[in-house]
């Protein structure tokens, strides 16, 4: 029976040592990877405001897009694997003037009930995926978030094939439907929704990238400026993600407040056992558990080294030594645990409410102090349940890096315009509209300008991952 | 002799005769406790303490609430630790660690079904949407 109320105090044991022991993976050799554009000079629109990315208000139907995305999913061809993903890759890198326009269009026309669902529900007001997280926590099911990435994917063809065609007013019809949805899918209480809807904008600022290109296009300075910022939105599913440990192991909010409110050793041992076997699933299926006397062993061993500090953690919180004394063993370990690991989970999710370039130091600071924590077992098992953060909010930044650096591109596009085709020599001297600063630096964009090619620049946060760079080289066109 | 003459006169005599010393007096006490009241010192405070015994109800014994287990359902627990999964692969190979969609053993997907298929009726015919009978004047009527 004692061996069994110890358990919570081995699992820590386990997960530390699997933190300690996770060996870091060495990135391959990564390259900068160039962009080459070429362009023609485009003036600001008569109306600045005649094209939108996404659709305008009076577009909009009330009501929620959800259902409309479900639909849109459940009419969708249900392809041989791969068949057609194949040729949708083939067609989402071939140059929009190489494209097989009939044989696309025909294929297109397979997906058209599909995208007509997704037009619609793009332009309703208001989208709420109304999934049970709250009855059933973070064990809900997911809509399937890899068809919509794939039906993003197109739709993007679809882009292509109207920018291949000069029909621009459809083109940007259905960015709009990509932006929209890609927002949409976005939000919920998991963090895998904005990824993906982060993965599905960015398919969509490719094609915006295409259509600058195309002949005759507009400039959609105004256009990418209308979009919000960010993009994808990371706050919200933060704030289900944070309470992530108390959504799967509800006792644990009883267990902080057991400071004040004493409980017999008992009554103790009577309460954990439950939670204890809880853990055990969790682990069990997240992590790679030992066998039941080698768990045993390790944790009873960890439980003694922890104890001294967690007397002291207690101590410090006002606690005589009489009443640490008077708690069982487990408690005193695992309210250190615990308030060790809320320390931590705070250091981390609260940088996500400033601009990443303010917050990227703050969160490799506590991505450090995490790892530094789980090397010492401290915090355990529950910060093994922590992932490292501070990737997924560059790539949000990212996205908004890459919206930004399209703006830099259409505001020296409006500037030759005006000035016989020539780009400026620097981005200071566009007065015509505001040049925007790198969203992942803070600073602005790095620019030179040589005859009619510019270059474009923003550098990666982490010097070692060269891929993370952005590098624009725009050629002006007559 | 004039009676009203006579009474006042009667009068005036009878006034005369009284004796002021009470009336003085009157006005020399009224003066005094006027000054009296006055001049008086305010009152002064008195405190009392009043002992009272009041007998304490007796505290209800103090028995810690039992932990409150609210625990997830073992699949529930199962769906949590396969999300933790999911999250980890996708933070860190990407987007591509999400689930394939669902194949299926064909091609593309039947049409969508008609409301004729739905109610296990055999399609009909539509008729040809009539211009306010204009096309039966140029084509005849064919009904």
């Amino acid at each position: 029976m004692r061996s069994a109320h110890t358990c919570i105090v081995l699992i820590v044991a386990v997960a530390a040592g699997a933190a300690a022991q996770a060996p870091r993976k060495v990135r391959p050799q990564e390259k900068q990877q160039v962009v080459r554009l070429k362009a023609s000079p485009a003036p600001e629109p008569r109306a600045a405001l005649t094209y939108l990315l996404l659709p305008p208000v009076l577009d909009q139907s009330p009501g929620n897009a959800a259902q409309l995305y479900y639909l849109a999913n459940e009419v969708a061809p249900r392809e041989k694997a791969g068949k057609w993903s194949e040729k949708i890759e083939q067609w989402m890198e071939t140059p929009p003037e190489k494209l097989p326009l009939k044989e696309v269009a025909k294929a297109l026309g397979e997906y058209s009930t599909a995208l007509r669902q997704l037009e619609l529900a793009a332009r309703r007001e208001y989208c709420h995926w109304d999934l049970p997280v709250r009855s059933e926590r973070m064990g809900l099911v997911l809509p399937e978030l890899g068809r919509y990435r794939r039906l993003a994917r197109v739709l993007a063809v679809k882009v292509r094939l109207s920018t291949a065609k000069g029909d621009f007013e459809q083109a940007i019809h259905d960015l709009q439907t990509g932006f929209a949805m890609s927002r949409h899918v976005g939000e919920g209480p998991t963090l895998i929704q904005p990824l993906v809807g982060t993965a599905i904008s960015a398919i969509m600022v490719d094609r915006v990238e295409e259509l600058m290109q195309a002949p005759g296009a507009p400039n959609l300075y105004w256009a990418l400026t209308w979009l919000p910022r960010p993009l994808v939105d990371l706050r919200g599913p933060m704030q289900w993600e944070a309470a992530m440990v108390y959504l799967m192991l509800p006792p644990l909010r009883r267990l902080r407040d057991l400071k004040t409110a004493e409980l017999t050793p008992a009554q103790w041992r009577a309460g954990t056992d439950d939670l204890v076997q809880s853990l055990h699933v969790l682990t069990h299926r997240y992590g790679k558990p030992e066998s039941s006397a080698q768990t045993k062993l390790a944790l009873t061993a960890l439980a003694v080294h922890a104890y001294p500090r967690a007397k002291q953690y207690l101590r410090s919180l006002g606690r005589t030594d009489e009443q640490i004394a008077a708690m069982p063993v487990q408690q005193v370990v695992a309210v250190y645990h615990l308030e060790t690991f809320d320390r931590l989970r705070d250091e981390s999710f609260k940088w996500f409410h400033v601009p990443y370039w303010q917050a990227r130091a703050g969160l490799q600071r506590a991505a450090d102090a995490l790892d530094r924590a789980k090397a010492r077992g401290e915090g355990l098992p529950f910060t093994a349940f922590l992932p490292a953060l501070g990737r997924a909010y560059f790539l949000t930044a990212k996205l908004d890096r890459h919206v930004a650096a399209l703006r830099c591109i259409e505001a020296v596009r409006m500037y030759a315009a005006g000035h016989d085709g020539k780009p400026p020599a620097r981005l200071s001297d566009i007065t015509a509209v505001p040049v925007p600063i790198d969203p992942v630096t803070g600073k602005p964009f790095a620019y030179k300008a040589v005859g009619d090619t510019v270059t474009l620049e923003g550098r990666a946060p982490a010097p070692d991952r060269p891929k993370d760079d952005l590098r624009y080289e725009l050629t002006l066109t007559k | 002799m004039d009676r009203d003459r006579l009474m006042f006169l009667a009068g005036r005599a009878a006034g005369g005769r009284r004796n002021r010393a009470w009336q003085c007096l009157a006005v020399l006490l009224a003066a005094g406790l006027g000054a009296l009241l006055a001049l008086r010192p305010p009152p002064r405070e008195i405190e009392r303490v009043v002992v009272r015994t009041v007998e304490r109800a007796a505290p209800p014994a103090v028995t810690p609430a039992p932990l409150e287990l609210v625990l997830l359902r073992p699949d529930q627990l199962r769906g949590h630790a396969d999300y933790l999964k999911l999250r980890e692969e996708v933070l860190t190979k990407g987007l591509d660690a999400l689930p394939a969609p669902r194949p299926v053993a064909g091609g593309p997907a039947e049409p969508a079904e008609t409301i004729e298929h739905l109610l296990g009726e055999r399609p009909r015919m539509r008729p040809r949407p009539s211009f306010f009978g204009l096309e039966n004047l140029i084509f005849g009527d064919k009904s």
